[in-house]
């Protein structure tokens, strides 16, 4: 009962970790697009979207929940059969789930799902933001001893 | 309660009681001046699939663009079997494949069409526009006149055509979804309306024709997905182009187009984006145009007609304008740069999806239903 209640806590943390990281992000390339067709963006109106953006992560936190669900069982296998690399296993796992999600989206409605993952660096960001989620989980979910 | 508050009391309620029935009373004698009270609505050429555009021919025939890339012929309210010959290859997918038809100013005497459709394969397409002679229901002397920048989305294809007085043609290019930064660049055809003559050719009138690194077909900019497009003939005055175009979520648009002005997408819009993430900060921004009409939440508007016949009396010289979402048809009004939306007609009709509306021969309103299986309304009033 303790190892599920902290499974579960972990992959909340991991998941809200995530899904703020990528709506932060997505945010900023936005931002960054407008200013390469020369409009002027103020810290304060780049504050406002960016905190007006979090709205997303209603929408976000379930895609975010349900591939990391899928993502860390599958890190979880590859701890047990090559064992060593824990934290690694679910870096990696944040990394690629999140980014084939965004991915296979995109692919079936062929439209990008966030606007800030249009780019490869966009895609990439997205990305890093399941990989601190991977740690954030492998952290919390970790038994000392 | 003093005399004077209760008073007050009593008069609050009876004032809100006096000015809903006064409300009612607008509302009534305003659905009153803007409905016709009844209408004929005759359902034709059944069995479309998934149509796009109607083209009257002068014998009166329609022609109609269906995605898949055929244009079916509608005799006396009957779709044929035959088909118009020797269509482009199109790419049917997500929202595009053969999409917009037109029939040139002086299609009597030199029988050309105009189309539009995506162009390409999935990972590299384009909208373009062609022209050709419609010869025995043949399409002959195909040209190629404009072909925008690739994309790799099947998304957000523009497509409408409409021709002005000197003859040139207008093409509305959407912004690919992906690319919605490229609506601002004049080194890119993508989020625009294009302007060439009959032979493909930038005007010398073109807005940007001299500004270096500008494309030269560009007429106006800042557009995201235009779904109407027509030229209102001024007389003397010349004439007045309008579009309308899908917002994200919300931000759906009338403007009146006007040489080298831009329409501010994505940098100023009234919508936000799907998943509820901004687009931009701003709803306005220096050097960019407002609309002329805003729909928030969107209606979704497909098209858009001007209304030049005499079976509705009043509403002559008004647009008309479908809709996807909404399920619906809008008449708008339109006096100098004034444009004004006066809602929802026809409350006869069937809540489903609208393609296309354009004014018949016969001064009927037809109406082209999306989807498959799909078919033409005539709407007419009652004697």
């Amino acid at each position: 009962m303790q190892t599920a209640i902290r499974l579960s806590i972990a992959l909340v943390c991991a998941v809200i970790t995530t899904s703020l990281l990528a709506s932060i992000s997505s945010s900023q390339f936005v931002v960054a697009g407008l200013q390469e067709v020369d409009v002027v963006v103020t810290l304060s109106d780049r504050l406002s979207l960016t905190l007006s953006d979090l709205g997303i992560l209603k929408a976000l936190c379930p895609i975010v929940a349900i591939c990391f669900l899928i993502g860390f069982m599958v890190a979880g296998l590859g701890n047990k059969y090559i064992p060593g690399k824990r934290t690694a296993w679910y870096i990696a796992a944040g990394f690629c789930a999140f980014i084939t999600t965004l991915l296979i989206i995109s692919a079936i409605f062929q439209l990008a799902p966030v606007a800030g993952a249009r780019s490869t660096l966009g895609m990439f960001c997205m990305g890093l933001a399941g990989a601190i989620g991977g740690w954030v989980f492998a952290h919390l979910s970790h038994v000392k001893g | 309660m003093s005399t004077f508050e209760q008073q007050r009391f009593l008069q609050k309620p009876f004032t809100l009681v006096f000015m809903l029935l006064l409300m009612f009373t607008l509302n009534t004698n305003s659905h009153a001046k803007t409905n016709y009270a009844e209408i004929n609505i005759d359902k034709l050429a059944n069995g479309l699939s998934s149509p796009w555009a109607m083209a009257f021919l002068p014998n009166n025939d329609i022609l109609i663009t269906e995605r898949a890339g055929k244009i079916r012929i509608v005799r006396n309210g009957e779709l044929l079997d035959q088909t118009i010959n020797a269509v482009p290859e199109v790419l049917e997918a997500g929202q595009g494949g053969l999409m917009d038809i037109k029939l040139d100013r002086d299609f009597i005497n030199n029988q050309t069409i105009y189309l539009s459709y995506a162009h390409g394969k999935l990972s590299a397409n384009a909208t373009r526009l062609i022209s050709a002679k419609l010869v025995n229901n043949s399409l002959q002397n195909i040209k190629v006149l404009f072909t925008s920048d690739q994309r790799a989305t099947s998304h957000h294809y523009g497509a409408r055509i409409a021709q002005l007085k000197d003859n040139s043609l207008l093409m509305a290019v959407g912004d690919g979804y992906n690319y919605r930064e490229h609506s601002q660049r004049l080194d890119s055809t993508l989020g625009k309306i294009i302007r060439v003559d009959q032979n493909g050719q930038a005007p010398a009138d073109n807005p940007f024709i001299n500004t270096d690194g500008a494309r030269a077909e560009i007429y106006s900019t800042g557009h995201r997905n235009q779904q109407g497009l027509l030229v209102v003939d001024l007389g003397d005055s010349g004439e007045l182009i309008i579009e309308n175009e899908h917002g994200p979520k919300g931000g759906d648009e009338i403007n009146v187009i006007q040489a080298g002005k831009n329409y501010g997408w994505p940098v100023i819009t009234y919508g936000i984006d799907y998943n509820g993430a901004r687009i931009s900060p701003y709803t306005e921004y220096e050097g960019m145009q407002q609309p002329n009409v805003d729909w928030t939440p969107s209606i979704a508007p497909s098209s858009m007609a001007l209304y030049t016949g005499d079976l509705f009396k009043q509403w002559h010289g008004n647009l008309f304008v479908t809709s996807l979402t909404e399920r619906s048809i809008r008449r708008i009004s339109v006096s100098g740069e004034q444009v004004t939306d006066h809602g929802i007609v026809f409350d006869e009709l069937k809540r489903q999806r609208y393609r296309d509306i354009k004014t018949g021969p016969d001064g009927a309103l037809y109406v082209l239903t999306d989807g498959t299986p799909a078919h033409v309304l005539r709407i007419t009033p009652k004697p």
